[in-house]
């Protein structure tokens, strides 16, 4: 269903229909949103790279064939999307460029504004940070996104052997540090 | 081994769905509608904005190629490539060349002029025609051997 769907709504955006691109996207904005958020642990720099993704599927979705589900396509961009933003930032870090204009900015401005727990939910991120990013991507498609390791494995070009192992290494550490906090 | 790990896992998932419920529930919040809408349209709006840059966004090769015909066309019409010698006055009074050749062609030609004056009409001319009275007046008083003796300097060239 799915398939199908997102199939129409890609043929009729490239027939110049932008509504339906409106439409594709609210499908898939706040999936794409969310892993950089999971990845990146902070709001700003989640709303980059979803933006970016969004320009990408603007101008390629015209290259995709329909050979995988579009979910997968657009998440393996998402992905290394998010993957180069690390790495990117942690190159500014390694050589002080970074201009730290959002590290100081108060939660006021965040998605999480008005939230009751946002205490717990900065412990989480703050966890989720200190795992291995290829720890952290499989901990965060599987749970949050539950997908599957054959999805998964699909989207980051890993073997299941691979990421069940990193799942498990992440689940340990996550548990023992959110238990730690407490 | 394997069932272990996996039963492991489970425990550990178990423990952690708790948790990460309140996770969850922040991803699924309403509020959260307003900032997607929001961050669509800044989006679309950037899109809209790279579009417009596009059509005149010059590539870098074409900017260059550009720069290059309209550098060759001024030139082009502002240099005279010919091979033409142009000596205007002011050119003259600058150039050490020309200065020079001007000055070789003057001493060819006199070194080649043939002399052939009547240096007594000559002289004669220029007491008649002379304003000077203090020379006349000595031209006048010399005696015939002086003037013959001026007059061999002159043939001779010693004095002109």
């Amino acid at each position: 269903m799915d398939f199908v769907e997102d199939k129409r709504l890609v043929e009729e955006f490239l027939d110049g229909n932008e509504v339906a691109f409106r439409n594709l996207i609210n499908k898939y904005l706040q999936k794409i949103y969310w892993h950089a958020r999971g990845m990146l642990n902070n709001h700003f720099d989640a709303d980059e790279v979803t933006q970016e993704v969004i320009i990408v599927l603007y101008n390629k979705l015209n290259t995709f064939n329909f050979e995988s589900n579009l979910y997968t396509w657009i998440y393996r961009i998402t992905s290394r999307r998010t993957l180069n933003f690390i790495r990117k930032k942690n190159v500014k870090e390694f050589f002080s460029l970074s201009d730290g204009k959002f590290d100081n900015l108060e939660l006021e401005t965040d998605i999480q504004n008005n939230f009751e727990k946002k205490d717990e939910i900065e412990r989480i991120e703050k966890v989720l940070q200190k795992i291995p990013t290829k720890q952290r991507e499989v901990f965060i498609m599987k749970n949050f996104e539950e997908m599957t390791y054959k999805e998964i494995s699909e989207i980051t070009g890993r073997s299941i052997g691979g990421l069940k192992a990193n799942y498990f290494h992440a689940l340990k550490k996550i548990t023992e540090l959110l238990n730690e906090k407490q | 081994m394997k069932n272990n790990e996996n039963k492991r896992m489970e425990m550990l998932e178990k423990e952690l769905s708790h948790k990460l419920e309140v996770y969850k529930d922040f991803q699924k919040a309403d509020n959260n509608e307003y900032y997607f809408n929001n961050l669509y349209n800044r989006t679309m709006h950037k899109l809209e904005s790279k579009k417009n840059k596009k059509s005149i966004y010059f590539k870098p090769a074409i900017s260059y190629t550009f720069l290059f015909v309209i550098t060759f066309v001024v030139s082009f019409f502002w240099i005279d490539f010919s091979n033409e010698e142009i000596i205007s006055e002011e050119n003259y009074l600058f150039s050490e060349t020309s200065l020079w050749l001007e000055e070789e062609n003057y001493l060819s030609n006199v070194v080649n002029e043939d002399f052939s004056l009547d240096y007594v009409s000559y002289i004669n001319t220029e007491m008649n025609y002379s304003g000077v009275d203090f020379l006349n007046n000595e031209i006048i008083q010399l005696s015939d051997i002086e003037l013959n003796e001026i007059y061999e300097n002159i043939k001779n060239k010693k004095i002109l």
